[in-house]
């Protein structure tokens, strides 16, 4: 049934990735063959190809989660002989196939076009950070992931909550309220733990000192307790699909 | 015969409204049978309970023993009032979905069903018109070979000649270990073929009997018998 | 094809009655095999276990019967048949008969307008 509801999803959607994916790799060779030497040019390109991309495939995601659910395709969707927590795990999974192509195709060309234009910064300072720490490095990649998709699913419990009747006309505030909320509360233990207040939209944002309290222990720690967070969010999200949750 | 489904005292408030009030009434299996009602009388409210995708009742409802979750979603066949198809489908895509997700889809019907429809399969969904998308919605629900049918106002909207041919199609496909509900409020086309009928009248049975009975009793067709009862409102 | 039923009658009397008017009118004959019950109700769009009650009142007034593996069959009791036929009838004559009596005829003028009529349509 899972595999089956990802075929379903991704058909659903590869068209539209297929053609912003190859206009990219268009663009990206261009730059990089024809352009390389011209700096204000390649950078912001990058730049913002790569932001677009992500944002692009964000939005898709996040909209298809609330239309192919919420709206008229949801009375098929939740008439299959299926659990809630499928529907939601076929979603979240597809989410990431989609951003783990969207990874393989935009680092490699990124990393590409910034070698090739003579910058050599990147590895050293990966290099400086991780004291050749191959495992930290790892790990930090793994939660890294870890946090990405905690990102999506707070974000799909946002869009659940939003979805339920007693808000009336007030569910998108709701939705974000909730959002806010969860983002705020994490924070806070967060910063109960380590000191540090962390958002949950940080993971875009990591920088040079967070990068200098990194140690395999906490990292470790800190991955725990965004998997305990991911299930726990999971498993709310499929409560509500399940028990609180009508069609319109 | 067991009964196919039982519910007990089924309410249900909706935005502050009571749709459903302490309903209770069994259906068996082999029985087509008409939900009549005007409109805000609760019929779509019950049958969307029934098809598992309205919660948060109180009471009791029951399909083969089973409250609406994931083993009834397999048994039921369901038949909105609404256009619930991907608009990237075509008529193909459709009939190779439900067939990848349900067990007792017999496609090689769907296929025939359509093509006696004239139906090409490689159109897309989003370009039919109102009347075709209704026949492949309704060619898709009712080539499952489920226990329990729920079609939510199949007939509206469509032009006679299709409704004469869904109404065959009910009728074709009925067996005595499958029930059919089914709810309209353009009774006269369809009442020679019910069964049974339940009259819901603000969320609550106002009859619930055998047609054939109920023109005994009242010397009435349900469709006039429905024009009496509901001229007020 | 598909019958025009009055609905605010049961649809099993008019199945009944329609069947008996066929077997009166010798469109079904004694010991005629009849269609199963799906078949028929499919064929005059009624719903088959309203055939099946129209059906079991017609075995239990004996116009019809059931063979177990044969399927079903018109009686061939002719005295049962000629008896349904004259009762078919004789709602009608009796409609008849008053009709003209509240129009003001006498017996002698039925009689007359009934033979003349008859007269008139042999030629």
């Amino acid at each position: 049934m899972l595999i089956k509801l990802i075929k379903y999803e991704i058909k659903a959607c590869y068209t539209k990735f297929v053609a912003i994916f190859s206009l990219y790799i268009i663009l990206a060779a261009v730059a990089i063959l024809f352009l390389r030497d011209k700096d204000f040019i390649i950078q912001p390109f990058f730049a913002i190809a790569i932001i677009a991309l992500a944002v692009i495939t964000a939005m898709t995601l996040f909209q298809r989660f609330n239309s192919n659910l919420f709206n008229t395709e949801g009375y098929l969707m939740f008439t299959l002989p299926c659990e809630g927590n499928i529907l939601l795990l076929s979603k979240l999974l597809t989410g990431i196939i989609w951003i783990g192509a969207l990874l393989i195709i935009v680092v490699p060309s990124a990393l590409l076009a910034y070698t090739m234009t003579g910058n050599n910064n990147l590895m050293g300072l990966v290099d400086k950070v991780f004291n050749h720490n191959g495992l930290l490095l790892g790990l930090v990649i793994i939660v890294y992931f870890i946090e990405l998709i905690l990102s999506i699913l707070v974000i799909f419990l946002s869009i659940s909550v939003s979805k339920l009747s007693i808000w009336r006309k007030f569910g998108v505030l709701a939705g974000f309220a909730t959002y806010f909320i969860i983002d705020i509360l994490n924070g806070v233990f967060v910063l109960l733990f380590t000191g540090k207040f962390r958002s949950l939209g940080s993971i875009g944002s990591v920088n040079s000192t967070d990068f200098q309290i990194f140690t395999v222990k906490s990292i470790i720690i800190q991955g725990t307790y965004d998997i305990a967070l991911c299930i726990l969010i999971f498993y709310a999200i499929a409560y509500l699909m399940d028990r609180k949750i009508s069609l319109k | 015969m067991n009964n196919l489904i039982e519910i007990e005292a089924l309410t249900k408030k909706y935005e502050g409204k009571l749709a459903l009030d302490s309903l209770s009434f069994n259906l068996s299996e082999g029985k087509i049978v008409g939900l009549l009602g005007p409109n805000g009388s609760g019929k779509t409210t019950l049958i969307k309970i029934l098809a598992g995708i309205m919660k948060g009742y109180e009471g009791s409802v029951l399909i083969e023993g089973h409250a609406p979750g994931a083993y009834t979603k397999a048994i039921v066949s369901y038949l909105p009032d609404k256009t619930y198809l991907s608009s990237w489908m075509k008529v193909r895509d459709v009939v190779d979905m439900f067939s990848d997700f349900y067990a007792d889809f017999d496609k090689s019907k769907a296929l025939e069903l359509l093509k006696r429809l004239n139906i090409e399969l490689g159109l897309n969904v989003s370009k039919l018109s109102k009347g075709t998308y209704e026949k492949v919605q309704l060619v898709i629900v009712m080539s499952r070979r489920a226990r329990l049918y729920l079609l939510d106002e199949p007939l509206g909207g469509v032009d006679p000649a299709a409704r004469d041919v869904i109404i065959d199609t009910i009728l074709t496909n009925y067996n005595e270990k499958s029930t059919v509900l089914l709810s309209t409020q353009l009774i006269q086309d369809v009442e020679r073929v019910f069964d049974e009928v339940i009259m819901l009248k603000e969320g609550k049975i106002f009859i619930h009997d055998e047609v054939d009975n109920i023109r005994s009793e009242y010397g009435k067709s349900m469709d006039e018998l429905f024009r009496e009862v509901f001229k007020c409102l | 094809m598909k019958y025009e039923f009055n609905p605010t009658i049961p649809i099993y009397l008019q199945i009944m009655e329609e069947i008996k008017r066929q077997i009166v009118s010798g469109e079904r004959g004694p010991g005629d095999k009849i269609e199963s019950v799906r078949e028929l109700a499919q064929f005059m769009g009624v719903n088959p276990n309203t055939m099946q009650r129209a059906f079991a009142e017609l075995e239990r007034e004996g116009l019809m019967y059931t063979e177990r593996t044969a399927g079903r069959f018109i009686t061939t009791d002719s005295v049962l048949i000629s008896r349904i036929k004259e009762e078919s009838v004789r709602s009608k004559v009796a409609e008849f008969v008053v009709l003209m009596q509240k129009s003001g005829f006498t017996k002698a003028d039925i009689i007359r307008l009934v033979e003349g009529f008859m007269e008139d349509s042999n030629e």
